[in-house]
């Protein structure tokens, strides 16, 4: 049986049975006029039944008004008068008489019946009556008879008596008149008053009666009003049910026919309905899992708890939730599924169960993680490439720089022509070499963006006045004119990098100059006019404008790319690496400005430059953070002791080029005069001079010295036997060079001298360095190669030196990458720990090539205290002397410069 | 069942046949002695009429007790002067009736109606709207002429067998019935004038 076909869930009822609030009120009015109208029945019957009491009670008295009769009593009184009246007549008129009495007997008569009660209203004066008929009938009438009966006389006085008696009777019958009379006005003022309540209670009557048909109105009215209330309210629930059961049709058909799995549970998250999605799904049938839980049937001891405790909690508190969590099929398949649950409310806001909403993620589940691995292989293949390149350098580098030092004395010695061009050949080649390796390390680091600009403030104006200096000398020689034409609106100080800025411009200035053999080479810099894409603010404008050879229109495009020149005849005739304008490109980008080039064959280039002008204040000139600068020695002051003048010369030509203008004696008289005469930190004192030799001058020289106050003397000799240093040590000298002198060697040996004599640190090196070539930027030239380190002198205490000095590092290889730095700052400790693994069982001769190489790196890699270390254990192999304590400093150096590299902060 | 509903109307209307025999017309004149019963409840002819209309009356022989006037017949002038005797010979006719307002009791009256009275004073039915009433104590009542005709007025002559007295009402009085008529008392109560003495009729 499918279990599709949703049954609509029943109406939900209210407490109040399916009345609305209308309703109740309508039914509560309803009560109401019910009510009103009973109550108005009643009071009508009540009043009507008053009524015909009172109408009873009226009719009584007004039966008693019409059957009474005064005028009776009143006649009595008359006939009794006219009675009275013939009787005074003289003689009596018997007949007359006769008729009178008569009338008179009748009207007493008649005044006494019961019937005068009525008129009377009160037995007290039908008594009186009475008693007046029975006078007239005893005493009067007698009289009477008498008087008509009897004789003159007796009749006269019968007559007589009888009128007085009859004066008193119609006395009598008046007052009872009078009474009865009273009595009547009694009877009829009831008889009004009880009209009156009758008039008053037909009112109440009337009034009950229109209330009542007013009641039945408004009952009616209301009834109306409630029906049709009902019967559109129905009609409303009815349309709202419809439109209810059509939505629910809807809506069970999606959620009969969509692939996701559609769970509905009660409150207590047990299973009420499935669609059939998840029956496919899973593989379990409705049946099957109603009145269960989903996670009793699906999950099994692989789901993760706390997600079954989040989604416990969740049900429990009746709240929406979501979440990711391992399901089992009925056949044990796992598969993942993303969760939304939500709860169902009822009109009170109950909580009555929940809807789940699932969706199968296994597959995007393993995507991820796929993605997430190759996310990892991909990075950890970029540090790798990183750390590759970064000793890829330094390996490359190394021996570039020998080449380079080697050609350039070679220069210096006597080769004939061929020679000559050859080895200037091999000295052009490990230029371009040695700056192809630089730039492409440059460029690797911004194109990953992990070169660091700074925001400092650069003199401007000095800043290009130097750049352009730089290439005064080949612009001489070339004949063509150099200028530098700076805006008057330009700021002399404005924030940026200032090497990266030097280093764009070195790069278009060498270009210029390298393609341009007439004319004129000018870099211009003004503000501009036309702002910046998306950039506020004002633009720097910095033109670098020749009259050289131009570039042709279909490679303008490339320039910037990497690796293109115009063509291989132009890069095998002008060198350069091909990296130059992208560098330019890269870092110009950066700086969140523009380069562009104009150019015409044969007329010349125009390559600008426009760079976010940010006015700055100068910064106020302080010393350089202090460190302990090795390898430059250019500010040593140094005897010369040497007696044979090519010697001399060729000593001269090496000092010049590490920067040094000696002093040069000719002998150790001279020498030893000299050094008392002024302050040396350095002798070169060759040993073999005529007249007083090096070592004569040298024992003087302690003589008359203290140690603080004599300059460091390095003994040149051509001996190199055994036992010679040592000789020369115990006599004195601080140091010894072989001739023939090598350029590194005799450096090597400056460095050692201006560390031991503390002499005070040098200035920025890239004031030193005379033209570098246009294709190399800040890094330093061959003569910076790794021989400078600086070894604890000997006899001397140690200094304890930094394990590692970034900034130096930076300076000389313009490297600004911290990461890169602490990577091989790491191998190089591990390189000192390799080392000093098997010391003790090594032999000397490859101890020593090992020392030479760590000495190597670490000088690259400005380790101080590592070059230190490893000098020492190379020097230890090779005079000799006890390994075993330069072994263990080396091993300390490494350790020490590990700790070193993890406590730095975290590289940016 | 047919025959049933042929029948039905016709029995229906055998049942309706004797209720349109009763209540029927009163004939003063003719028949009187079969249909006494047709004046009304308990009221019996005692005695046949020997003078009847048309007939002279002839003047009184005794005491006059009645007078009428305004009346075509007349003997003694131009009123129509009636003795005891004279009354009785008209046709007299004889019923109970509760007496409260006079002697405040049931009587039995005798005499003749009036309405042969008038029939033999040469009045006939139409003629006159009011008999104008005078008793000897001055009381006057209006009686309407048509009382006469549309009830048994009597105007009594005997009372329990009696003639009557001044003292006792008499000579003459007009008696209405009490049974069987439901008069209104407040307007029949005055008409029962009593000692009456004339009757004039206008």
């Amino acid at each position: 049986m499918s279990s599709g076909g949703v049954e609509a869930q029943p109406v939900r009822r209210g407490r109040v049975g399916w009345l609305t609030r209308t309703q109740q009120l309508l039914l509560a009015l309803l009560g109401l006029i019910a009510a009103a109208l009973v109550t108005g029945m009643l009071v009508l019957t009540t009043s009507m039944l008053d009524q015909t009491e009172v109408l009873s009670d009226q009719q009584e008295l007004t039966e008693a008004i019409v059957d009474g009769n005064v005028r009776t009593l009143a006649q009595v009184q008359r006939e009794v008068l006219r009675l009275d009246l013939l009787l005074q007549e003289t003689p009596l008129d018997r007949p007359a008489v006769r008729l009178q009495g008569a009338l008179v007997a009748q009207r007493v008569q008649e005044g006494s019946l019961p019937h005068q009660l009525q008129t009377l209203q009160s037995q007290d004066l039908l008594d009186r009556a009475q008693a007046l008929h029975r006078q007239w009938e005893q005493d009067l009438e007698p009289l009477l008879r008498t008087a008509l009966r009897g004789s003159p006389s007796q009749s006269r006085a019968a007559a007589d008596t009888l009128s007085e008696a009859l004066a008193e009777v119609e006395l009598a019958y008046n007052e009872l008149v009078s009474d009865g009379e009273n009595n009547r006005k009694a009877v009829a003022g009831e008889a009004n008053r009880e009209s009156q309540s009758m008039v008053d209670k037909a009112q109440d009557l009337v009034l009950g009666l229109l209330l009542t048909i007013a009641a039945i109105a408004l009952l009616v009215a209301v009834l109306g009003v409630t029906f049709s209330t009902f019967h559109r309210q129905r009609e409303r629930a009815a349309q709202t049910l419809r439109d209810l059961n059509s939505e629910l049709r809807k809506h069970a058909h999606v959620v009969a026919a969509t692939d996701n799995m559609v769970v509905i549970t009660d409150a207590e998250g047990l299973v009420d309905w499935v669609n059939p999605a998840f029956e496919r799904r899973t593989g379990y049938r409705l049946a099957e899992v109603r009145g269960r839980t989903p996670g009793s049937v699906l999950q099994h001891d692989d789901v993760d708890p706390a997600t079954v405790d989040l989604m416990r909690t969740a049900v429990r508190e009746g709240r929406s939730f979501s979440a990711e969590v391992l399901n089992h099929a009925a056949d044990g398949t796992a598969y993942w599924v993303f969760l939304e649950v939500n709860p169902l409310h009822d009109q009170d806001g109950s909580v009555t169960g929940f809807v789940a909403v699932e969706s199968d993620i296994t597959e995007r589940r393993s995507a991820e993680a796929l993605l997430r691995r190759a996310k990892d292989a991909a990075e950890e293949t970029a540090r790798e490439k990183s750390n590759f390149l970064a000793s890829m350098s330094h390996e490359i580098r190394t021996p570039l720089n020998a080449v380079l030092g080697l050609t350039d004395l070679l220069l210096l010695t006597d080769l004939d022509s061929d020679q000559r061009e050859y080895v200037r050949t091999a000295h052009t080649s490990g230029r371009l070499l040695l700056a192809l390796v630089n730039d492409i390390l440059d460029f690797s680091a911004l194109e990953s963006g992990r070169i660091e600009l700074e925001q400092r403030p650069i003199a401007l104006h000095d800043l290009l006045t130097d750049t352009v200096g730089m290439f005064d000398s080949e612009a001489r020689r070339k004949g063509v004119a150099l200028g530098l034409d700076l805006a008057t609106d330009v700021p002399t100080h404005v924030l940026g990098d200032e090497t990266r800025v030097r280093q764009v411009m070195v790069n278009l200035l060498g270009n210029a100059m390298k393609f341009t053999d007439t004319g004129r080479v000018a870099l211009t810099a003004r503000v501009g006019d036309e702002p910046l894409p998306g950039v506020d603010g004002p633009v720097l404008e910095l033109a670098v404008r020749d009259t050289g050879l131009g570039i042709r229109p279909d490679n303008l495009d490339r320039l910037f790319q990497p690796f293109t020149q115009e063509d291989a005849s132009t890069s095998r005739k002008y060198g350069g690496t091909g990296l130059g304008l992208a560098i330019c490109r890269l870092i110009v980008e950066r700086l969140s400005g523009t380069i562009e080039v104009e150019s015409r064959l044969g007329e010349g280039s125009t390559f600008l430059v426009r760079l976010p002008l940010v006015a700055a204040r100068p910064e106020p000139a302080r010393s350089r953070p202090s460190s302990t600068t090795y390898g430059h020695v250019s500010d040593l002051r140094v005897l010369l002791a040497e007696d044979d003048e090519v010697n001399q010369k060729v000593a001269r030509h090496m000092l010049g080029r590490l920067g040094i203008r000696p002093v040069v004696v000719a002998d150790g008289d001279e020498a030893v005069r000299a050094v008392l005469a002024e302050e040396f930190d350095v002798v070169l004192m060759d040993v073999h001079m005529p007249g007083t030799d090096g070592v004569e001058a040298t024992h003087r020289l302690h003589e008359h010295l203290a140690p603080h106050e004599r300059p460091w003397i390095i003994a040149v000799t051509a001996n190199a036997l055994e036992g010679d240093r040592e000789k020369l040590l115990s006599h004195g000298m601080d140091a010894y060079l072989s001739k023939p002198v090598q350029l590194e060697a005799l450096h090597h040996q400056l460095v050692l001298a201006r560390v031991a004599s503390g002499a005070p640190p040098l200035p920025d090196p890239v004031a030193e360095g005379p033209a570098q070539g246009p294709a190399q930027g800040p890094a330093q030239g061959p003569a910076q190669g790794p021989t400078e380190a600086v070894p604890a002198p000997a006899g001397e205490p140690e200094t304890l030196l930094d394990p590692a000095d970034p900034d130096a590092f930076v300076r000389r290889t313009g490297l600004q990458d911290g990461e890169l730095y602490a990577a091989l700052l790491r191998e190089l400790s591990a390189q000192a720990t390799r080392l000093t693994a098997h010391g003790d069982e090594r032999d000397r001769s490859s101890l020593r090539g090992d020392a030479t190489t760590l000495l190597g790196a670490a000088s690259t890699s400005a380790a101080p205290a590592l070059v230190q270390a490893s000098l020492a254990l190379r020097e230890a192999c090779v005079s000799g002397a006890d390994l075993d304590e330069t072994v263990r400093r080396v091993r300390q150096e490494g350790t020490r410069l590990r700790a070193w590299v993890e406590r730095q902060p975290a590289p940016v | 069942m047919t025959t049933t509903t042929r029948l039905a109307p016709a029995v229906l209307l055998a049942a309706l046949l004797p209720l349109t025999a009763c209540g029927g017309d009163d004939d003063p004149s003719g028949d009187a002695a079969a249909a006494t019963d047709s004046l009304g409840p308990g009221i019996e002819r005692v005695a046949d009429a020997t003078l009847v209309p048309g007939d002279d009356v002839p003047a009184p022989d005794g005491k006059t007790v009645l007078t009428l006037t305004g009346v075509p017949v007349t003997n003694v002038g131009d009123t129509l002067a009636l003795d005891r005797e004279t009354l009785q010979q008209i046709g007299m006719v004889e019923y109970t009736v509760d007496d409260r307002q006079a002697e405040g009791r049931d009587v039995v009256f005798t005499g003749p109606l009036v309405r042969d009275l008038l029939a033999v004073a040469g009045v006939e039915e139409g003629d006159g709207t009011t008999l104008h009433t005078v008793a000897l104590n001055d009381y006057s009542v209006d009686v309407p002429i048509e009382d006469a005709y549309e009830l048994p007025v009597m105007l009594a002559v005997l009372a329990d067998g009696e003639p009557m007295s001044v003292a006792r009402y008499g000579p003459t009085r007009f008696v209405y019935p009490t049974e069987g008529f439901d008069l209104d008392p407040t307007v029949y109560d005055p008409r029962w004038i009593w000692q009456l003495a004339t009757i004039g009729v206008e």
